[in-house]
Order: C-alpha cells, then sequence, then structure tokens
C-alpha cells in the first residue's frame, strides 16, 4: 500500500484536497496551516478506498496528531492533573514564571492548589469577579455550570489569570 | 461615529498591548458605543460572551474550528495564522472589524490590520472574544476560543 501511494502522491494529493476543500472547510484550514503532505499522509492511513467519506475523516485524524503535536487540546479535562512536588508542578511554576508572552493552560486536582501554583509562580494576585476583564494583573474564578464555559472548551473550574501579554487558565477538578 | 466615540488605542492604558505599526488605525470605543456594537452584533444586552442564551444566534448556529492561535501566540510568531485568516475569511481588508471583548469594551480596527495583529489583541482577551465583520448578518463572526482554536460561526440562512 505504501509503495503504490508514494508513486501517485502527488496525483492523490491534488484530488483530495480539491474534494476535501469543497465539503470541509476544516481540511482547508489545515492543509493551508500545516501543509499539504502532512494532510495526505494522515488521510491516506485512513482512506482505504472510502474516498466518499475521506475529508471528514482526514481532516478529523490530522487535527488530532496536529493537536497532539502542538499541545492543543479540546476541552480542559484533556490535560494531565499536575500535583504539587512533582517534577511536572516545578516545571509548570518555572514555564508560568518566565512567561513574557504566552497563554498556558493547566490542570490541577484542587482549588487550593490551583491557588498555590499560580502564586508560586506569579506572586500576589488580586481577585475580580468573574468576566470583569480586568486589564491589570488579576485573577478571576469562573466555574463549569455554564454551558458557555463547557462550549468553550472549559468543563472544568478554573482560575482565570492574566499580567500583561501572559495570562492563561489553570483549572482544578475540586473545589478542596 | 464621532471622535469621542473612539480613542486611538495607542493614546489608552491598552497601548502597552500593541506592538504592530497597524496599531495606529485601532481604536477602542466608549463604553456607549461598545453596547452598541454588542447589542447589534449579538442581538443581546446581556454583559459577556459567557452569559448569552442557549438561543442566540451565536450558540445556535452552525459553526466550524478554522484553526489554532496558541501555538502561534506562544511562539510570538502571528504569521501562520495571518496566513490563515487571510486565506480562509475574505471580509476585505479595508473594512471594518470589531473587536469584542464583553459588552463595555470594544475596539475596531481594519481587518487587514487585525489580520497582522490578531496577537495583540488576543493579549488583551482570550477568554472567547468575538471578532464582527461590517455584516456579521452575512458574514458570521470568529471567536477565539480560551483552549487555543479559532471558531467560525456562520450567518443564519
Amino acid at each position: 500500500m505504501k509503495g503504490v501511494i508514494a508513486d501517485n502522491w502527488q496525483t492523490i494529493l491534488t484530488d483530495m484536497i480539491g474534494q476535501t476543500k469543497e465539503i470541509n472547510p476544516v481540511a482547508d484550514a489545515l492543509v493551508s496551516v500545516y501543509g499539504a503532505e502532512e494532510f495526505v499522509e494522515g488521510s491516506i492511513s485512513m482512506a482505504q478506498g472510502n474516498i466518499g467519506g475521506l475529508g471528514q475523516v482526514a481532516s478529523g485524524l490530522v487535527l488530532s496528531k496536529v493537536k497532539a503535536a502542538k499541545n492543543i487540546i479540546n476541552a480542559a479535562t484533556d490535560l494531565p492533573i499536575i500535583k504539587p512536588g512533582s517534577k511536572e508542578w516545578s516545571s509548570a511554576v518555572n514555564q508560568l514564571s518566565d512567561m513574557g508572552k504566552g497563554k498556558v493552560n493547566i490542570r490541577t486536582a484542587t482549588a487550593s492548589d490551583a491557588k498555590t501554583l499560580l502564586k508560586e509562580a506569579r506572586g500576589n494576585m488580586n481577585r475580580r469577579k468573574q468576566y470583569t476583564n480586568d486589564k491589570n494583573k488579576n485573577y478571576e474564578v469562573h466555574n463549569d455550570q455554564n454551558a458557555r464555559e463547557v462550549g468553550a472548551g472549559n468543563n472544568l473550574r478554573h482560575l482565570k489569570w492574566k499580567d500583561g501579554k501572559a495570562g492563561g487558565h489553570i483549572y482544578y477538578d475540586k473545589t478542596n | 461615529m464621532s471622535n469621542k466615540d473612539m480613542t486611538p488605542v495607542l493614546n489608552t492604558d491598552y497601548k502597552e498591548y500593541f506592538e504592530s505599526a497597524g496599531a495606529k488605525n485601532a481604536y477602542l470605543l466608549s463604553k456607549s458605543k461598545a453596547n452598541d456594537c454588542w447589542d447589534e452584533a449579538t442581538e443581546s444586552k446581556v454583559s459577556s460572551f459567557f452569559k448569552l442564551p442557549d438561543d442566540n444566534w451565536i450558540i445556535r448556529n452552525e459553526s466550524a474550528i478554522i484553526g489554532e492561535w496558541i501555538s502561534s501566540y506562544n511562539d510570538d510568531d502571528a504569521k501562520p495564522v495571518s496566513d490563515m485568516l487571510n486565506k480562509n475569511i475574505s471580509w476585505g481588508g479595508a473594512s471594518i472589524i470589531k473587536f469584542l471583548v464583553n459588552r463595555d469594551v470594544a475596539f475596531q480596527v481594519p481587518w487587514e490590520n487585525f489580520i497582522e495583529m490578531w496577537d495583540d489583541f488576543i493579549a488583551i482577551e482570550d477568554d472567547c472574544p468575538l471578532v464582527i465583520p461590517s455584516n456579521p448578518k452575512r458574514d458570521g463572526l470568529l471567536i477565539f476560543r480560551p483552549i487555543g482554536d479559532i471558531r467560525r460561526v456562520l450567518a443564519s440562512t
């Protein structure tokens, strides 16, 4: 199978991109952002002759590959839980501390852990009422009972913090 | 829109967020004008995206993820997202778009400038700000989601 594909990949690529662009704008975007060859590689491995459904299947596959490679998540519960004292905790503190410009999402087990992590990494911050969107250094507490939060991928309670061009979300599973 | 309704961002407290040359074309709207823009675009008077009801058109309409922004932001390389927006969204470079943080805070800038400096705006807000074209009823809108992707909400058919 692989040898056949290698011989014909340019033709397959052209046909595939033409089809998927028409039926799935996600595929088009993926091709433009991540390159046609990666798109085709993922697509061919799933095709198995099913050309009709290829666009959606392939774009889903490539999207998952890209997300894994770029540490992109579908929802907060996709993130690993970082525990105090662990190597991952130290890395998270360093990562958040060193951010000049960046947005990072992290998950802890409890609200206390989330607040401790934020304080270790960024120092004291004032808490603001949720959805205040104060432009100064601060954090807000958002919950997961809001349908819009869940729809945005924020399916765990979290601290939403910002400090200049740095910011992010520290999600937690339990309120304590 | 009168001058009292829009202030160059470089003359506001938000100037620290803006690095691009295009910032000279970006404006912060007055609170009353931001309210008007929000009410018209969302067809709602709630204060934030997170308070929109289920039957609001932005929630109800078909939507699709068109790309991701968070790795470009963290790499401080706006270009991949700029290229993706250029390729996928045809709102017209000179057309004026609104960047709605919430009902009270809104910016406006030509689309061609936003494409180049989207990360300056995302530095201000990444929790589902709404990017509204000049005609959202026809062209829909964009939502930058905090988990790192960009969702395009289609207009009602």
